[in-house]
């Protein structure tokens, strides 16, 4: 048994919301820019399910379509997405040490809000991703483990799509409330 | 490019695959029979059952109560004799011990907060208590609740043709549809101390009966909406007199609930093409404040609905103007508190007119003599003649661009709800998709027509490839049962509307798919249609076979990726051996060349055989290119044996493309292909998606041209839903990401910010 602590929180939120869209599904397009050594992509939200995520992290936030480069709102969205979309990659200089792992950090570099009530979210962050010879027998490849659980702990219904391009292929993975975290190999 | 040597050949190709795309719906679809036609169309032995309702209703705003006494009039139209009536009772979904609560999948991580738990655990006294059902003797009958079922046991089976009447008297809590949430319930304004009643599913309905599922009483979970019958209505609604109130049907008695100022005002706007405020927002502030004790009675009437909803307020201003459709006027209004303004005042009456006059346009003639659009925060739902919608102004007022259109478009999509389900009465509990899809659909088109370029959310192919690209395991087929649906909003909504602009824009024409899609909706406005209903009326009334679209888009879960892999170029041999071998040199002279052969020019001064002539024996000073009297001979011979017409043709310069196109998504579709020319011109080709019929995987085909074709593009027009343009275009090009089409902008203000730095320039700041 496992003692849980509760964060004590006083919302004003509410139970439900009955707006008939349930459109619980956010989408990312990321690539590897090998030129620069960076993954460069951007995130899709329905505009106030984001807002709803973001709201217990502090007071009123007003609304995201109003917000400008400079204000808390930014901050606040840039530490969402890194808390809940990363990419854990394997970064060691030796190839004995496979194992060394880093993680990303976004950085926000905009935002584009959409009348049909969706954001984009455009991040990049550097990656150096070093090709190793794998434990896992495989020819060299580069290990990628993606968490993306943005709005999952608001919305039970909510699904994440990533679609990543790499050398000009791509692959789309799917991420559910206990499926938050997915795994891929990159070659050469 | 290759030189065409024509061949007449006799090809022959049979597939070793197990063709299954275009394989015929038969067996997935129930077998017609005298209820439900092959074509689509009601049966000749089509019946429908009857629920006839009087109600009288009051609405306690101390108690936030509601109490009612109903007598059901209920004609058992079917060939089948009743033993029992089911009947539901949808405010029990907030007993405590309700179903929908204890199925829902949980996690501890679902739990981070005491709040999320005091959430889980709230309770309030909910459910229908249900006091008494009698005869019309005043008898109990027996009765059994079955959580949101209740079954009423005859004394006798009711025989076909015959009516039975009954009454039940009831009341339940309302809930606060900001704590427990809900279609229907209460908002109360903190700042005023009152209370906006949005009420709906408050009494026990009769279930649907009849040929396909006999009685229609799988429980109410939450999710999968209602399915009844349509009945006459006729309700008195008892509430505080200071109230105002809208509802489902016509108001028989505003004699003696309104002002005679108000009268005329609404007389003005039955006359008029724009609002006329009925109820003022000073008169609306004013009973906010002075809160009758008294009461008033509002009684209405509904003819042939299935449902019966009203919403009532001291707070509600309320503006009416008339829409004409066919032959009627329909009075259109709204309801709106003050937290409404000044987005309701400005826009909600023009959107329900313009809304029942476009969907007539695409469906039937509006058949009521209202439609009413009340606000209510957080909410989009529908009953007939009145649905309850949210769009709220900030507290000072002011609104935001994507708060407008999220108005408008919930605003379109609930009135839209008239059509699909309350007249066109799909089955809400087993398909969403037949509701919501349809209406989604029409919802676009109706945006459409109220501003060009309107940002619609759902209706573009475009808009739905990155829902069903690649990793399919998180998502259903349109064709599953209401509670199991996998991300609802993409899957019910999203997709199938999606689905039907492919079919009107792309597969069938605007012209095929408006009267087939007409056709659906005449044949089963009033009724109960079914999935394959839908699907066979399509096509009977269209002659396109459509059961490769309906299994790909509606029964699998498939997406949009057809590749173009390969393109050949091939001009036709002419056998003029002047052209030909002209034509043969200049292919030669364009050939690339080794580096050390273009050295060699200048530093080889003279090779061997340059300086002596003794050296170059036939073959050395054979000219390959040269026409000699053998090839003229033979030309002349060919030409002796060809027509003129194919000689001309030969020589006309005709440009021959052989395109491969792969199917990776799995879900067959037309080729829309455009090629784009060396002068800048372009043609498209339609080929329609029976080009997959034998080979589901790879398919190809050849287009003649006029003129050398520099470049090919599949899906120009982004109208099949493509998941990956990227392999959609000869010669390659690789489509940019949405961060690199942001970071070739050259702003990055937004139009508001861009609008505040020229006020400030012109106030010379």
């Amino acid at each position: 048994m496992r003692k849980v602590l509760f964060i004590l929180l006083v919302t004003g939120s509410s139970f439900s919301q009955s707006w008939a869209h349930e459109f619980y599904f956010a989408y990312a397009e990321l690539a590897y820019n090998e030129m620069n050594q960076k993954f460069e992509g951007t995130l899709i939200f329905t505009t106030h399910d984001l807002e709803k995520a973001l709201e217990p992290k502090g007071t009123l936030i007003g609304k995201l379509e109003k917000s400008d480069e400079s204000s808390t709102l930014r901050t606040q969205l840039e530490s969402y997405i890194n808390q809940h979309f990363h990419i854990r990659y394997g970064c060691a200089l030796d190839s004995n040490a496979y194992d060394v792992m880093c993680y990303t950090q976004f950085t926000l570099e905009g935002i584009s809000p959409a009348l049909n009530g969706t954001i984009e979210c455009y991040i990049s962050a550097p990656a150096k991703l070093i090709y190793l010879p794998s434990h896992l027998g495989l020819a060299y490849s580069t290990f990628l483990e993606v968490h993306f659980g943005a709005l999952f702990e608001t919305f039970s219904g909510q699904q994440n799509k990533l679609t990543l391009i790499y050398r000009n292929q791509k692959e789309t993975l799917n991420f559910i409330p206990g499926k938050e975290t997915q795994t891929l190999f990159l070659k050469p | 490019m290759k030189k065409l040597l024509i061949a007449f050949l006799t090809l022959s190709s049979s597939s070793l695959l197990a063709q299954t795309k275009f394989a015929q719906l038969d067996q997935m679809l129930p077998t017609p029979n005298s209820y439900r036609a092959a074509s689509g169309a009601p049966g000749h032995a089509y019946y429908q059952q009857k629920a006839d309702y009087k109600m009288t209703l009051v609405l306690d705003d101390a108690k936030q109560r509601l109490d009612g006494n109903e007598t059901i009039t209920y004609t058992n139209n079917s060939p089948d004799p009743l033993a029992y009536l089911w009947l539901q009772l949808d405010q029990n979904i907030y007993d405590q011990n309700a179903d929908s609560k204890v199925i829902e999948v949980e996690k501890m991580e679902n739990f981070k907060s005491v709040s999320d738990l005091r959430k889980r655990d709230f309770y309030y006294d909910g459910g229908f208590k249900i006091e008494r059902i009698t005869n019309m003797s005043g008898q109990p009958m027996k009765y059994f609740i079955n959580k949101t079922m209740m079954r009423i046991d005859l004394a006798k089976p009711l025989l076909p043709g015959q009516s039975i009447s009954f009454q039940i008297k009831w009341w339940y809590n309302i809930n606060d549809r900001m704590q427990v949430g809900g279609r229907s319930g209460y908002e109360y304004f903190e700042s005023d101390q009152n209370y906006l009643y949005t009420i709906a599913q408050f009494f026990p309905r009769m279930c649907v009966y009849n040929d396909v599922t006999g009685w229609q009483n799988k429980q109410f979970l939450g999710r999968g909406e209602f399915t009844l019958p349509f009945g006459d209505y006729e309700v008195s609604i008892t509430v505080p007199a200071d109230h105002i109130i809208g509802a489902t049907g016509e108001c028989q008695n505003y004699a003696s609930i309104l002002s005679s100022e108000q009268r005329k005002r609404l007389d003005q706007a039955r006359k008029s093409d724009t609002p006329v405020i009925i109820v003022t927002q000073a008169e609306a502030e004013a009973a906010e404040k002075n809160k009758a004790s008294q009461t008033k009675t509002w009684v209405y009437k509904a003819t042939n609905v299935r449902d019966f909803a009203f919403a009532s307020s001291r707070k509600f201003i309320w503006d009416a103007q008339k829409q004409t459709v066919g032959n009627k006027d329909v009075l259109c209004m709204s309801y709106y508190p003050k937290e409404g303004n000044p987005l309701w005042e400005r826009y909600s009456t023009k959107l329900v007119a313009h809304t029942i006059k476009t969907y007539s346009k695409y469906t039937i003639n509006y058949p009521y003599p209202v439609a009413i659009s009340v606000h209510s925060k957080w909410i989009g739902m529908e009953y007939p003649m009145i649905c309850f919608n949210g769009g709220r102004p900030e507290p000072d007022g002011t609104y935001s661009e994507g708060e407008k259109y999220g108005m408008w478009g919930v605003i379109i999509h609930e009135v839209g709800h008239n059509f699909f389900p309350m007249i066109i009465n799909s089955d809400e509990r087993q398909w969403t998709w037949m509701d919501e899809g349809l209406n989604t659909f029409v919802q676009y088109l109706t945006e459409q027509e109220w501003e060009r370029n309107y940002p619609s959310r759902r209706g573009p192919a475009y808009m739905i490839a990155d829902y069903m690209r690649g990793d399919i395991s998180g998502i259903s087929p349109i064709m599953t049962n209401s509670e199991s649906i996998k991300q609802f909003g993409n899957n019910a909504y999203g997709k199938p509307a999606t689905a039907l602009n492919i079919l009107r824009e792309t597969v069938m024409g605007r012209e095929l798919f408006d009267y087939a899609f007409k056709t659906y909706c005449e044949r089963w406005a009033f009724k109960h249609p079914t999935p394959a209903d839908f699907f066979r009326t399509m096509e009977d009334a269209s002659a396109v076979d459509l059961d490769w679209f309906w299994r790909g888009w509606f029964y699998s879960t498939d997406h949009v990726d057809i590749a173009l892999t390969d393109v050949k170029w091939f001009q036709l041999n002419t056998q003029n051996p002047e052209l030909e071998k002209a034509f043969l040199k200049q292919k030669d002279t364009q050939k690339d060349v080794h580096i050390g052969v273009t050295r060699n020019q200048t530093t080889i001064g003279q090779t061997v055989n340059e300086r002596d002539p003794q050296i170059d024996d036939f073959y050395g000073k054979r000219n390959i290119y040269a026409v000699d009297a053998l090839d003229q001979k033979a030309y002349e011979s060919f030409v002796a044996k060809t027509s003129a017409e194919d000689l001309a043709y030969l020589n006309a310069g005709k440009q021959l493309y052989e395109l491969t196109f792969e199917n990776l998504g799995g879900l067959v579709m037309p080729l829309i292909i455009e090629a784009t020319f060396a002068d800048g011109s372009t043609k498209v080709e339609r080929i329609p998606a029976e080009i997959w019929r034998i080979e589901e995987l790879k398919v190809s085909k050849v287009f003649v041209y006029d003129q050398a074709v520099v470049s090919f593009k599949i899906d120009p027009f982004l109208e099949t839903a493509d998941t990956d343009l990227d392999n959609n275009t000869w010669p390659r090009v690789l489509q940019p990401t949405r961060y690199q089409l942001y970071k070739q902008e050259q702003t990055r203000e937004n139009p508001m910010q861009r609008q505040q730095r020229l006020e400030q320039m012109k106030r010379g700041n």
